[in-house]
């Protein structure tokens, strides 16, 4: 059985004059292999519906089922670094799941690594003298290391260089051999190409969820989020508005540039 | 004007420390802004904290409008003229509301009650904010929170705002929001540091500063780094996809400015 949400609602301090909806009736399955690109304003309810697939909060309506381990890389990752150093913060997921230290250590610098934090030189470092973007790596590597059946990300990018991106990237590339994966992201164009399923959640409702094909058939969906689409998809909706064109829609821009100028005829 | 002559940096005693920051030379003037961009460790949130104060030079000196961040008696000085938008927004959270948050800077200024009042309402309902004024803050999504601390920075009305990565985790509507509020402070004459991983937004900044190595990779005009591939590529960093498009539009004989990174104003140009 897959990590799936279904029908699945969530009201913080229900019952309370602090009471907050955050999610109501969302449905998301993910296998493993696959990766699910949830997108959303501000406050739409994206790190709840993750706090719940981590079976970190409970729904208030719905249900949550996994048959793996689902592990989560915060959105805040200083609220995630505690050990006094980077290896044996990466290293306390594996241990606690039984590995042995040998085995423990060796999975932590592994996953440092790919994450682009040399183990040499930021193995022996305390967490929390961090730069921002090295924290989100060294949370990360955390989570790679504990080799989960499932892996939540909360804006893994977010703060990153090109070369930190990349590696990220890469690094959800490996382990989606044999994970699945639930990213959430402000920078849809980043990740688009790599979905299967988008979620797309508007004050904690569903306004968009199927491929990444229909939803590049159907654009407009972001605007429904209050969202914008890629840049690249942007210029490709206003210079070439038909129906027919719209079939041919690429996030790549190369691609899109050839066919923007093609509309124009050769300005040179 | 900011001013940082000769400005060296370390985190650990001088002697041991991996030195961070040696040697620059920078000043940022009112009216202006400024994006700071480099990798993950090129020493950019150092660099912010040193202009305003909260970290001190090992070597040469930071001046805030003539006064040394070193100097302890005028301390006050530095911080009524500069304000801070930290990189992680849960470490600024003062207030148990949000509008207690926001007037936290405000208060400490010594302003009249309805003065504070009517500066928080404003940059509440300029970051967005406006109807969560009862909220507290530390149960806020992380944009909200990220959107509190920039209103918060905003009320103050500083001659300088120094803004480390405050889109990273905004919607599209909130970093244009935000893009508009810096707008705003550099047309009102407020100098603004904008420290940013989008390149994209390097492209409306006055200036461009680029961080390696623990010195300045570039100091100079967004276009003169934009449109020069192998200076972005010796700098670590790489165009949007919305950048590549242009760049190929301009290889087709199409006049897309080197600055222009968004939809609109590259379909502009190839409908003229
Ligand atoms: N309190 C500290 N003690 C020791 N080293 C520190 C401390 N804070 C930062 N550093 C180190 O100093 C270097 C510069 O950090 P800084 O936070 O200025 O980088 P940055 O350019 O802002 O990076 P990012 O893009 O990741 O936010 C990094 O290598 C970091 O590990
Ligand atoms: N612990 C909490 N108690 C009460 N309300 C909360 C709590 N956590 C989040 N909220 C509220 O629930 C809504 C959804 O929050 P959530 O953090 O899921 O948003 P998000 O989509 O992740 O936003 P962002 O893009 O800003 O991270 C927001 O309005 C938020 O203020
Ligand atoms: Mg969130
Ligand atoms: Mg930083």
């Amino acid at each position: 059985m897959p990590l799936t949400a279904a029908h699945a609602g969530l009201v913080y301090s229900p019952g309370t004059a602090f009471s907050q909806a955050a999610l109501e009736d969302v449905s998301l399955s993910v296998e493993p292999g696959e990766l699910a690109l949830v997108v959303g304003r501000t406050g739409s309810g994206k790190s709840t519906l993750l706090r719940l697939l981590a079976g970190l909060v409970a729904p208030t309506s719905g249900s949550v089922h996994t048959d793996g381990l689902a592990a989560m890389v915060f959105q805040d990752p200083e609220s995630q670094l505690f050990a006094e150093t980077l290896l044996e913060d990466a290293a306390f997921g594996p241990r606690n799941l039984g590995r042995s230290d040998a085995e423990a250590r060796a999975a932590a610098a592994d996953a440092l690594a790919a994450v682009g934090l040399d183990p040499a030189a930021f193995g022996g470092r305390s967490p929390f003298t961090l730069s921002g973007g090295e924290a989100r790596r060294a949370a990360i590597a955390g989570v790679l290391a504990m080799r989960p059946a499932y892996l939540l990300l909360d804006e893994p990018t977010a703060g990153l260089d090109p070369s930190g991106r990349r590696a990220v990237r890469e690094a959800i590339g490996r382990a989606r051999t044999t994970a699945g994966i639930v990213l959430v992201t402000h920078d849809a164009e980043e990740f688009l190409g790599d979905a299967d399923l988008v979620l797309m959640l508007e004050t904690g409702r569903t306004v968009f969820s199927g491929t990444r094909e229909a939803l590049l058939a159907e654009p407009g969906a972001f605007e429904v989020a209050g969202l914008r689409p890629p840049e690249v998809l942007r210029a490709q909706m206003l210079a070439l508005p038909s129906a027919s064109a719209k079939a041919s829609y690429t996030l790549d821009p190369r691609e899109a540039a050839a066919l923007l100028a093609e509309s124009r005829g050769d300005a040179g | 004007m900011i001013e940082l002559s000769g400005v060296s940096f370390s985190y650990g005693s001088p002697a041991d420390g991996p030195v961070v920051l040696s040697g620059i030379d920078f000043a940022l003037a009112p009216g202006e802004c400024v994006a700071v961009l480099g990798a993950n460790g090129s020493g950019k949130s150092t660099l912010v904290r040193l202009c305003d104060g909260l970290l001190t030079p090992d070597e040469g000196s930071v001046l805030v409008d003539g006064v040394d961040t070193r100097d302890g008696e005028r301390v006050w000085d530095v911080r009524s003229r500069v304000a801070l938008v930290m990189q992680n927004p849960d470490n600024q959270i003062v207030g148990t509301s949000v509008e207690e948050d926001c007037a936290f800077g405000p208060e400490n200024l010594g302003l009249p009650r309805d003065e504070i009042r009517r500066r928080v309402d404003e940059a509440l309902a300029a970051v967005g904010l406006a109807g969560m004024e009862r909220r507290e803050p530390h149960l806020l999504s992380e944009g909200q929170k990220q959107r509190l601390a920039i209103a918060g920075a905003l009320a103050m009305r500083p001659a300088y705002v120094l803004l480390d990565e405050p889109t990273a985790m905004l919607d599209p509507d909130g970093r244009a929001a935000v893009l508009a509020a810096v707008d705003g402070l550099r047309a009102t004459g407020h100098g603004v540091l904008h420290v940013t991983h989008q390149v994209a937004d390097a492209a409306t900044a006055d200036r461009v500063l680029v961080l390696a190595e623990g010195g300045t990779a570039y100091l100079g005009t967004p276009e003169g780094l934009l449109g020069d591939p192998d200076r972005l590529a010796r700098c670590g960093l790489e165009l949007p996809p919305a950048g590549v498009l242009a760049s190929e539009l301009r290889a087709r004989g199409f006049a897309v400015p080197i600055t222009a990174m968004d939809a609109a104003s590259i379909v502009e140009t190839l409908c003229r």
